[in-house]
C-alpha cells in the first residue's frame, strides 16, 4: 500500500471516495469539483486505486485530489470495490463520507446539498440518483452541457427528475444505489464498514449494502429530490465481461438482500482496520501498516477469465436457505431446519426435524423428500406455469416497449 | 437480456418453492388466534396460492395482492395485533419502506 498523497486539509465536512480499478478512463467528476460553490476546505477528496497504476486520467486534476491511496493488490487479485470503500473510510477526516461515481457531472450546488442535508437530520443516509445518456457521441468525454444529458438519448428523465425518484413501487431497481451514497463516517464505522466477504467480488456490489444495514442500524434512508448526478456513456458500463457474484437477476447483489431482511446490522466480513476503529475511541487510524485483507485469503479473490467463476469452495459455508430451509456447514456434514422456526408464527409447540446429510446434494434429496406427495407433483407443475406466464410476461412487455418507441 | 430473464425467473422461483414449503410446514404449527397473510406481487404466483390453498396443502392463509406500494399502507389488516405477514425476498426487496416497520415488529416472516 502507499500513499501518494496525503490529505492535509484540517476539518473538512465531507470525505469524497473515488475508486479505480485501473479501468478508469476519465475522471471529470475532479473537474466539477473544482466548481463547487462551498469553499474548498469544506471537503477532501480521496482516491483509492486497487492496483498500483498511477493513473494519468487523475494526473490531470491534481490539484483537486487530497489523498491519493494505492493499495497495490497483485494484478492476479480480482477486484473487490468493498476492500476500497474501507480503505476510503479509514482514510477520511470528514464528518460525511460520500462514496459516489467519478465519471459523472455533478452542479456546483452538490456539496452545499449534502451538506445541508446531513444538517437538517443527522441520522440519514443519502443517496443521490443519476441521469443517464446513452448516446455514444458523447464519448470520449467532452463537458457536454447538463442540458445535453438530460436532453436527447435520457433513458431515465421525466419531468426533471429521474424515473426513479418517481417511482416508489420498486425503488431498488428503478433508482441507482450506486451513483452516490452518504453516511456519517461514525455510523459507517458502528456497522463495520463494507462486507469484505467474496460474495461482493467484482461488479455486483455497490454502497446500499451499507444502506441495508444502516437501515437495520436505525439510520433513515433518504433520496435527494432535486440534486442529481449525471452520466454519460462509456464501454464497459452495466458490467460487461465482469465477474458478476450471486444476484437478483437485476444486479442487486444476494447477500446484500439477505443482509436487509435478516436485519443484520454487522458485515459478514468485517475489515481488521475498521474494526479497530469500531472498538476503540480513536476514530482517525494511523497508517503504521499495510493494509490487510480483513478474510486473509486473497487467494479466493481469484477469477478464472475463461469461465468467469470464482472457486466455489470459498462460498460454501455461508449459510443459504434453500427450499424454506436454512443450510448451514457443520464440521462434518450439512444441516438444514425450517426457515420458520426463525419466525414468531410458529407456535413451536412441536419441533420440526433437524435434517442432516454429508453432502449438499443428498441434503437437497432429504427435504425433497421430506415433502408430502401431492406436494412433489404439484410444485414443478406450478414452477413450470409460472415460468411461461412470466415469459409471456416478459415477451409482452419488450413488444410494448418497441412499439411504444416507435410510435 | 433473456439471460438476465432466466436469473431472476430461477432467484423469483425459488424464493416461491421456499415460501410454499414453508406454508406447508406452518400447517400444524400456527396458534389458533394467529392470522397468516400472504403478500405477493405477481397475479401468476397468487393463483397458484389459491390452487395450492384450496387443495388444502398450505396453512389457513389470506393472499394479499400488491401492485403498488400504497396499497399496503391502505390494507386494514396492517397494524391487527396477531396477524402475521410471509412473504419473499423479491417482494420484500420491492416494497421494504412499507414493509420495514412489520419486519422489526417481528410479524414478517421472509422466504
Amino acid at each position: 500500500m502507499k500513499f501518494i498523497k496525503k490529505s492535509v486539509r484540517l476539518a473538512p465536512k465531507v470525505s469524497l471516495i473515488l475508486l479505480d480499478w485501473s479501468v478508469r478512463e476519465s475522471f471529470h467528476l475532479l473537474h466539477y469539483l473544482s466548481k463547487q460553490e462551498v469553499d474548498r476546505d469544506l471537503f477532501e477528496v480521496i482516491i483509492v486505486e486497487y492496483y498500483s497504476r498511477v493513473s494519468d486520467a487523475i494526473r490531470n486534476f491534481e490539484d483537486q485530489v487530497d489523498s491519493w491511496l494505492l493499495l497495490e493488490m497483485p494484478d492476479d487479485c480480482y477486484y473487490h470495490k468493498h476492500l476500497m470503500y474501507n480503505a476510503g473510510i479509514i482514510a477520511a477526516i470528514g464528518d460525511i463520507c460520500v462514496i459516489c461515481d467519478s465519471d459523472a457531472m455533478v452542479k456546483p450546488t452538490f456539496i452545499r446539498s449534502i451538506i445541508a442535508e446531513f444538517e437538517k437530520h443527522s441520522n440519514l443516509v443519502l443517496h443521490i440518483d443519476q441521469f443517464r445518456n446513452s448516446r455514444k457521441d458523447l464519448y470520449p468525454f467532452s463537458y457536454p452541457e447538463f442540458s445535453e444529458v438530460t436532453g436527447r438519448g435520457c433513458i431515465n428523465n421525466q419531468q426533471g427528475k429521474t424515473k426513479g425518484i418517481l417511482d416508489d413501487d420498486d425503488p431498488v431497481h428503478t433508482r441507482n444505489y450506486g451513483a452516490c451514497m452518504c453516511a456519517r463516517r461514525e455510523d459507517l464505522i458502528a456497522i463495520g464498514g463494507a462486507d469484505e466477504h467474496i460474495d461482493y467480488l467484482g461488479h455486483i456490489c455497490g454502497p446500499y449494502e451499507m444502506t441495508f444495514r444502516l437501515i437495520n442500524y436505525g439510520r433513515i434512508e433518504s433520496w435527494h429530490q432535486s440534486e442529481f448526478m449525471y452520466h454519460t456513456w462509456h464501454p464497459g458500463q452495466a458490467g460487461v465481461n465482469n465477474y458478476l457474484a450471486p444476484h437478483d437477476g437485476r444486479h442487486i447483489a444476494a447477500a446484500a438482500i439477505e443482509s436487509l431482511t435478516e436485519r443484520k446490522v454487522y458485515p459478514k466480513v468485517e475489515n481488521k482496520f475498521i474494526r479497530e476503529l469500531r472498538v476503540s475511541e480513536e476514530r482517525i487510524h494511523t497508517w503504521n501498516s499495510d493494509y490487510e485483507i480483513a478474510c486473509g485469503c486473497p487467494e479466493g479473490w481469484k477469477v478464472s477469465k475463461q469461465s468467469m467463476k470464482v472457486d466455489k469452495n470459498r462460498t460454501a459455508n455461508v449459510p443459504r436457505s434453500w427450499c424454506g430451509y436454512i443450510i448451514e456447514r457443520d464440521v462434518e456434514d450439512y444441516q438444514a431446519y425450517p426457515l420458520i422456526e426463525n419466525s414468531n408464527i410458529f407456535s413451536g409447540r412441536q419441533r420440526l426435524n433437524v435434517i442432516s446429510a454429508d453432502s449438499y446434494c443428498d441434503l437437497q434429496r432429504e427435504i425433497i423428500k421430506s415433502l408430502p406427495f401431492a406436494m412433489k407433483g404439484m410444485l414443478p407443475v406450478a414452477c413450470v406455469l409460472i415460468l411461461i406466464a412470466r415469459g409471456f410476461g416478459f415477451l409482452f412487455g419488450r413488444a410494448y416497449g418497441k412499439l411504444s418507441s416507435v410510435l | 437480456m433473456w439471460g438476465e430473464f432466466w436469473y431472476e425467473s430461477k432467484y423469483r422461483l425459488a424464493g416461491f418453492i421456499g415460501l410454499i414449503v414453508s406454508l406447508s410446514l406452518l400447517r400444524n404449527s400456527v396458534a389458533p388466534n394467529k392470522k397468516v397473510v400472504v403478500v405477493v406481487d405477481r397475479w401468476d404466483e397468487a393463483i397458484m396460492l389459491s390452487v395450492f390453498g384450496l387443495l388444502k396443502l398450505l396453512v389457513e392463509h389470506r393472499v394479499l395482492f400488491i401492485a403498488k406500494s400504497a396499497s399496503l399502507l391502505t390494507y386494514e389488516l396492517f397494524d391487527e395485533i396477531g396477524v402475521y405477514f410471509v412473504t419473499t425476498k423479491s417482494v420484500y426487496l420491492r416494497y421494504y419502506p412499507s414493509l420495514l416497520q412489520a419486519n422489526k415488529d417481528m410479524r414478517l416472516l421472509i422466504i
